[in-house]
């Protein structure tokens, strides 16, 4: 019965590690293509290579800032912001990605620049979550956490004299602990606010979710701005000074 | 009053409100399109016009039709609007006529007829079609006149039939000595198409007025226009004094404007019509009086055949400067270069069509950004600018070629090429080699006689790896690994308080359980010893009062005894707790014991020496049970 048991989950084992050694081989096999397809100055293969890797879930800063430096090539500037916005959100330390957005945005500011009369700053807890990138807040906060729990174990095993030291340190673990998780909180909860960034070069936007409404403003590609709204294919973004109106969606890149 | 009268009262009070607000009724928002001759020849400009008049109403969303089979030569950049007042009957309708001329013409070779689908605009919500509008192919003929624009109908009241107005004057004359009129002047009668028309508008006063409201603007259909602005404050009347036929005139340029004719024909500027009165103590105007400036014809000569350049853009009428600038020379593959191509000048400046920058192998152009900027003089002049955003995908060197602007100079009357410098562009080749602003340095190359190593801004590359890095924080948040771990530290916490009460609870009961076997174990052996001491079998009994000792000692203190020397034995029995004398008497009893086993002729033993031993054996028992279970020695 039990070796029944062992063979079963083996098997099963052998299942899911195969499984995920087959879609690792896909990605890595559309990486290299982007890569190639990059070097030969092939952009729009590279970009569709590194689409792909998107659509398949893979969340990588490297495949963002790939995919946004082979669309900077492209010409596609609001889709290369996107992607290098992408690349910061999963790792703010990006440096590289931190300077092509900047480049990036320089250039499209030569074509046509937005600017936002009245910005209002971003609240504060949006600007405590995000003072820290997300792997920095996640791993601290699982060490201090299962730190926290091996202490309080020990604690109940020492001998007595050594509980008051523990105790402190179970102490000092448990507010750090807290710290994280609310930082962790708060990043889930700004994760679930839609932020996107525009794509095309100029982008039309409406007073309602109707072509035949009236253009209220224009924007321009790169502004990022926050989705508060949908109908149907139209989304209602809203910008920095709280200007607001519909787009097509297609012309958002969400972040 | 019976009934029938009241009844006969009511409908003629219905029919004078319905008669009374019949014109604004009538003024619907109407929206036509139209062209100024029946047949039109392959390549000759015609005139396509787009009508919309409105009552108190908004438009938006004006959208062209699609010119689909024609060329488009001339396009408006703005509607002609004009407005007209009209008071009858107690209302005052005001009417607004905008209008978008498109100069068009048929491509060669055009036969048949060509449709061009209606024009759209959004009038207060709803959306309002134009007709389409069939040009025939037939043989090249001149545009009509402009034809007067007919009176609107009045209402149900005759005109100034409550003294509202007293007289219409009009014409560059007066109608009667010493009366108030609206001259219109044109700088010129006759001018080539494109070729600058200024018109100017003035009020010609004989006593002073304090009330002037414009009732109907001039209509320029056929001309592209520009205003030129008043250099008065706050666009106030000026007036200076004038001596005509003997009469002195208090006269005000009223406005003036810049036309250009957008196609050979006679052209008519219409009158503009205007109010002007006194204002009586309580702001009220009295004496009103309307005055009507006569038309302006104008004839506009087609530009001369001969000579013209087969790049020429009939729109390229007056005097220009061409320039071609790039904001750098040296780029990266990738960074971008803006080519800024501006021409200055007099003339149709907004309208100018600059040449456009040739395709450049190697290079992505973006779709052109195009400024103009027009100096408000009495001649129109400024410049017109086109920025071209190029970006090289590979590396090498481009001349972009120089660019060649045709125009006609109507004051020469002859067709003049001005073209632009070429520029030279240099493309590095490594992508990582650019980065700096312009003006930022540069060592020359070694061996480059000198020439700067400008290194410009340049995105970074592409991180090629075996395979791409994976956020695992972000996976790991997002996926059950994390909740997973969020539940197990406690979980396993919890449980291994829960083992440890329960293994402590064991325990316990595992010492009373051994407690209870060594007393069952021991019950039996000395009873075991008890028989043999009443069979008179001495030997057998010393060996169950050995053995009753040694289980007892090897469950007490979890080692087995059998394996240890005797004076081993003692010492462990100290190390566990019991007195000296209580370990030596433990010892000396299994000395006994083993003595009399061997002892010859041991089974003749008295029974009280018996009967001693077993006493003794049961309270050594109880003393090997305050010895400690569990403290590891070493013998």
């Amino acid at each position: 019965m039990s070796r029944a048991f062992a063979a079963i989950v083996v098997a099963a084992l052998a299942v899911v590690a195969g499984g995920g050694v087959a879609h690792a081989d896909r990605s890595d096999e559309a990486w290299r293509r982007g890569n190639e397809a990059y070097l030969r100055g092939d952009y729009a293969t590279a970009v569709a290579a590194y689409q792909q890797l998107d659509a398949q879930g893979v969340l990588s800063p490297d495949l963002y800032f790939n995919l946004g430096t082979a669309q900077f090539r492209k010409g596609a500037l609001g889709p290369a912001i996107w992607a290098f916005e992408r690349a910061l959100v999963l790792d703010p330390a990006d440096e590289d990605a931190r300077y092509n957005l900047d480049q990036a945005r320089k250039l499209a500011a030569r074509r046509a620049s937005d600017r936002i009369e009245g910005e209002e700053r971003e609240p504060l807890w949006i600007r405590a979550v995000t003072a820290v990138g997300p792997a920095t807040q996640t791993w601290t906060f699982v060490v201090l956490y299962v730190g926290l729990f091996v202490v309080l174990i020990a604690r109940s095993r020492v001998r007595d004299d050594l509980r008051p030291a523990l105790s402190a340190v179970a102490l000092v673990t448990a507010v750090g602990a807290l710290v994280c998780g609310v930082l962790l909180v708060g990043r889930a909860r700004l994760d679930r606010i839609p932020y996107g960034v525009i794509l095309p070069d100029a982008v039309a936007v409406h007073e309602g979710a109707d072509a035949a409404h009236r253009t209220s403003f224009d924007v321009h590609a790169g502004l990022r701005v926050r989705v508060v709204d949908h109908d149907q294919d139209w989304l209602r973004i809203r910008l920095a000074n709280g200007l607001e109106g519909w787009v097509r969606a297609q012309e958002i890149g969400r972040l | 009053m019976t009934t029938a009268r009241l009844n006969i009262l009511v409908g003629m009070a219905a029919v004078a409100v319905v008669a009374a607000s019949w014109p604004a009724a009538a003024e619907a928002a109407s929206f036509t399109a139209s062209i100024d001759r029946a047949a039109v020849a392959p390549e000759q400009p015609f005139l396509y016009e787009v009508k919309l008049t409105l009552s108190n109403e908004t438009h938006e969303d004006f959208r062209a039709p699609a010119f689909r089979g024609v060329q488009v030569v001339q396009a408006p950049y703005a509607p002609n609007s004009a407005m007209s007042v009209q008071m009858s009957g107690g209302n005052t309708v005001v009417q607004n006529t905008l209008t978008w001329v498109y100069q068009l013409a048929l491509p060669a070779g055009a036969k048949g007829s060509v449709t061009i689908p209606p024009a759209r605009v959004r009038v207060g919500g709803r959306e309002l079609t134009t007709n389409s509008v069939v040009v025939r192919v037939g043989a090249a003929g001149a545009a009509p006149p402009a034809q007067r624009p007919a009176r609107q109908p009045g209402g149900l009241f005759p005109r100034g039939m409550f003294g509202d107005i007293d007289d219409v004057e009009s014409g560059g004359q007066a109608s009667s000595p010493g009366a108030a009129f609206i001259r219109a002047v044109a700088d010129k009668h006759r001018v080539f198409v494109g070729e600058q028309v200024t018109v100017t508008w003035y009020l010609y006063l004989t006593e002073p007025q304090n009330n002037f409201q414009p009732v109907t603007q001039p209509r320029t259909d056929g001309f592209w226009s520009e205003e030129i602005p008043s250099t008065n404050p706050q666009g106030r009347l000026a007036f200076t004094e004038e001596v005509q036929g003997g009469q002195r005139y208090q006269v005000a340029t009223l406005v003036q404007k810049a036309l250009f004719p957008l196609a050979p024909g006679k052209l008519t500027v219409t009158p503009m019509e205007a109010q002007v009165s006194q204002v009586d103590f309580f702001g009220r105007p009295v004496r009103a009086r309307r005055l009507k400036s006569d038309p302006l014809a104008i004839e506009a000569v087609a530009l001369p055949a001969e000579g013209q350049p087969p790049r020429f853009q009939p729109a390229n009428v007056g005097h220009y400067t061409l320039e071609a600038v790039a904001d750098r020379t040296i780029v990266a593959v990738g960074d971008a270069v803006t080519i800024t191509v501006s021409a200055r000048g007099q003339g149709n400046v907004r309208n100018v069509v600059l040449p456009s920058l040739p395709p450049l192998p190697g290079w992505k152009g973006y779709e052109p950004k195009t400024d103009a900027a027009i100096e408000g003089s009495a001649v129109i002049a400024g410049s017109k600018t086109v920025e071209w955003l190029l970006r090289p995908e590979r590396a090498g060197n481009t001349t972009v070629p120089p660019l060649t602007l045709v125009t006609f100079d109507p004051a020469a009357k002859r067709y003049v090429e001005t073209r632009t410098q070429p520029i030279e562009l240099s493309v590095t080749a490594d992508p990582m080699a650019v980065a700096v602003p312009p003006g930022t340095v540069a060592a020359p190359a070694v061996g480059t006689g000198g020439v700067d190593n400008v290194l410009a801004a340049q995105i970074r590359p592409i991180r090629v790896r075996s395979a791409p890095s994976r956020a695992l924080a972000v996976s790991f948040l997002r996926g059950p690994a994390f909740t997973t771990t969020l539940v197990v530290p406690p979980l396993a916490f919890m449980a291994l308080a829960i083992v440890g009460r329960w293994r402590e609870r064991l325990s316990r009961d595992v010492q009373r359980t051994s407690r209870r076997r060594v007393r069952t174990i021991a019950r039996r052996r000395l009873g075991a010893a008890a028989d043999h001491r009443a069979a008179g079998r001495a030997a057998a009994f010393y060996v169950e009062i050995e053995r009753v000792l040694r289980e007892t000692l090897s469950e007490r203190l979890r080692v087995p005894v059998s394996g240890l020397r005797l004076d081993e034995l003692a010492v462990l029995l100290r190390a566990r707790g019991l007195a000296d004398a209580d370990a030596a008497a433990v010892v000396a009893a299994l000395e006994r014991c083993d003595e009399a086993r061997f002892a010859p002729g041991g089974d003749n033993a008295e029974r009280a020496t018996l009967d001693k031993m077993m006493d003794e054996a049961a309270t050594l028992l109880d003393v090997i049970g305050k010895a400690r279970p569990d403290a590891a020695v070493k013998a």
